[in-house]
């Protein structure tokens, strides 16, 4: 079949066309909301029969062309807070290893599957349930034509960050915060995103829409280019001591994710913030809706291989 | 000197006794022959045919066994914890397992050669793992036979006329694409009208990476930083040159 290619380091075989299609779709999900689709890919990879190790690495691999084709075309519309997301990433590099640290720990017990289960649960769940809610009233109350401020324990929220020492202006999102608002909540994202194993987007966009109120356009902007860096490292380190990134498959699954990430991010300018924010709600729930349904229904295989073949 | 020549002849007379009577003088094996003699694992391979051909007794049923070197396999076992999620908790590891196995038989099942799962289960220690070990054996069955490197099926051999005493046979071996490189045996074993299992000739079949997956399995393995960095330099690039061609084609704003 000449659609075949062989991929060395997963050790089997797969149709180009459909890494392609697969790659393209998740790219374009990256380019539209500054995930970098990590949480989608790799499940996909696995069900293509690329053992689960390799497809996490080589999809970093991938997501380091995608993001670069998407904090390009994010920076050309204007849209990279660089201020903010090196704050982010800053934070983000500590918080990454602290969760090493306590994975390791958790292994040691015993305890680390059934912490990383439940916590993407819980995360997926806790964020796609709030940012739907938060969505419809939002698109509701713009139908009512109602000129109603955020509610009270929003606003104490507003005040106490106002309070916090350290405050800068960030041009490019237009609003003032305490430097330590990126840093400590960059960390909190990279202690989950290290527990996870995923490269964190969809957990950082929540964030900085809602915790440091950045618009949304910049948002996606400067969440890529922060994946861009985590991504960039995590394939090295995963080549250099796990052996585990797979060239040819994250080259096609590039191909294809750089151009949907360009459509992604020129889509996202024609879509409004709230329309955006409410498919990427629907989006985490379905994938959170998958996970607790492998979890409670029998599985087909009992056993799964430890390490590689 | 004179010592030197006696050793030369000596060892020529030994090296023409050997050409004359080969290993187990007498009743010579029937040859086995595997097409491809090799398997090469190139850039566009997708599994491959392997064809089987030799010659048996013509009273015999054949069977024809291409099984991996036994080894260890370990896995984590699922479990339902507090009776509702399922969980890895535990491990399991299964001692002297081939990786691949695949028989094929005249008109009989592997079994009747005893070739079957039941010789697999006998020959491997399961390990570790608190659930019932013939369940979790019959689990490990399950993964390799999805994954297509455990084949058990009854027919596949084809046998051909009798002439003078023996009669050819052939099999074709479906090879799946996620088989790994190494040195596997290809075995027959025949089964006598009275019901006895005897092996018949074997030969070496070699799975291996040539061309592009072979040079970069190599650099992978054995320079995984030079690997890496490469890696997302060329990611890097490409998502600069896509970005660039979209830039090139107009429609920013």
């Amino acid at each position: 079949m000449p659609w075949h290619l062989y991929l060395p380091i997963a050790g089997n075989s797969v149709n180009v066309l459909m890494i392609f299609a697969m790659g393209g779709l998740v790219g374009l999900l990256s380019g539209l909301f500054g995930v970098g689709g990590g949480f989608l890919m790799t499940p996909l990879l696995i069900m293509v029969g690329i053992p689960p190790t390799v497809a996490a690495a080589s999809d970093s691999n991938q997501i380091v062309g995608a993001s670069t084709s998407g904090t390009l075309a994010h920076y050309r519309l204007g849209n990279v807070d660089f201020k903010m997301g090196l704050l982010l990433l800053v934070g983000g590099t500590l918080g990454g290893v602290l969760g090493v640290q306590l994975i390791k720990i958790l292994r040691a017990t015993g305890n680390a599957d059934f912490l990383i289960k439940t916590t993407y649960v819980l995360m997926l769940g806790f964020v796609g349930g709030y940012m739907l809610l938060e969505t419809i009233q939002n698109l509701r109350r713009d139908k009512k034509g109602e000129a109603d401020t955020a509610a009270k324990g929003e606003s104490r929220y507003a005040q106490m960050m106002q309070r916090l020492p350290f405050q800068t202006h960030f041009e490019k999102s237009g609003i003032e915060l305490s430097v330590l608002m990126p840093l400590v909540l960059g960390a909190f994202v990279g202690v989950l995103a290290a527990i996870m194993g995923v490269g964190g987007g969809f957990i950082m966009v929540p964030v900085m829409v809602y915790m440091l109120r950045m618009p949304m356009h910049v948002v996606v902007g400067t969440s890529l280019f922060q994946i861009l860096f985590t991504c960039v490292v995590v394939t090295v380190m995963q080549a250099r001591t796990n052996h585990t990134v797979d060239f040819i498959l994250a080259l096609i699954l590039l191909i294809g994710s750089t151009l949907g990430a360009q459509v992604g991010a020129k889509l996202s300018r024609k879509l409004q913030g709230e329309q955006l924010k409410l498919i990427l709600a629907c989006l985490v729930l379905l994938v959170m809706g998958k996970m607790l349904f492998d979890l409670l229904v029998h599985p087909t295989f009992l056993l799964s291989y430890i390490g590689g073949h | 000197m004179r010592r030197m020549k006696l050793i030369v002849l000596l060892l020529a007379a030994w090296s023409l006794a050997l050409m004359a009577f080969p290993a187990g003088a007498g009743q010579a094996p029937p040859a086995l022959s595997l097409e491809p003699a090799m398997v090469k694992v190139s850039a566009f391979f997708d599994g491959a045919d392997l064809w089987v051909k030799g010659k048996a007794p013509a009273e015999d049923q054949v069977a024809v066994c291409l099984s991996s070197e036994p080894q260890e396999a370990s896995f984590r076992i699922k479990d339902k914890l507090w009776g509702i999620i399922w969980m890895n908790h535990d491990t399991v590891s299964f001692q002297h397992v081939p990786s691949v196995y695949l028989v094929q038989g005249s008109s009989l099942t592997p079994d009747d050669f005893n070739l079957g799962l039941g010789y697999l289960r006998a020959q491997a220690d399961v390990e570790g793992g608190k659930g019932n070990p013939e369940q979790l054996f019959g689990e490990f069955v399950k993964i390799k036979k999805g994954e297509g490197l455990y084949q058990l099926s009854d027919g596949g051999v084809n046998l051909g006329q009798p002439q003078g005493g023996l009669r050819t046979f052939e099999c074709l071996f479906k090879l799946p694409a996620r088989v790994p490189q190494g040195v596997y045996q290809v075995r027959t074993f025949l089964k006598e009208p009275d019901g006895r299992v005897t092996p018949g000739a074997s030969r070496q079949l070699k799975v291996e990476e040539v061309g592009f997956p072979a040079l970069l399995s190599s650099l992978a393995y054995n320079h995984g930083l030079l690997y890496g960095i490469l890696a997302a330099l060329v990611a890097l690039a490409g998502g600069l040159i896509t970005s660039m061609l979209f830039k090139g084609g107009g429609g920013s704003h």
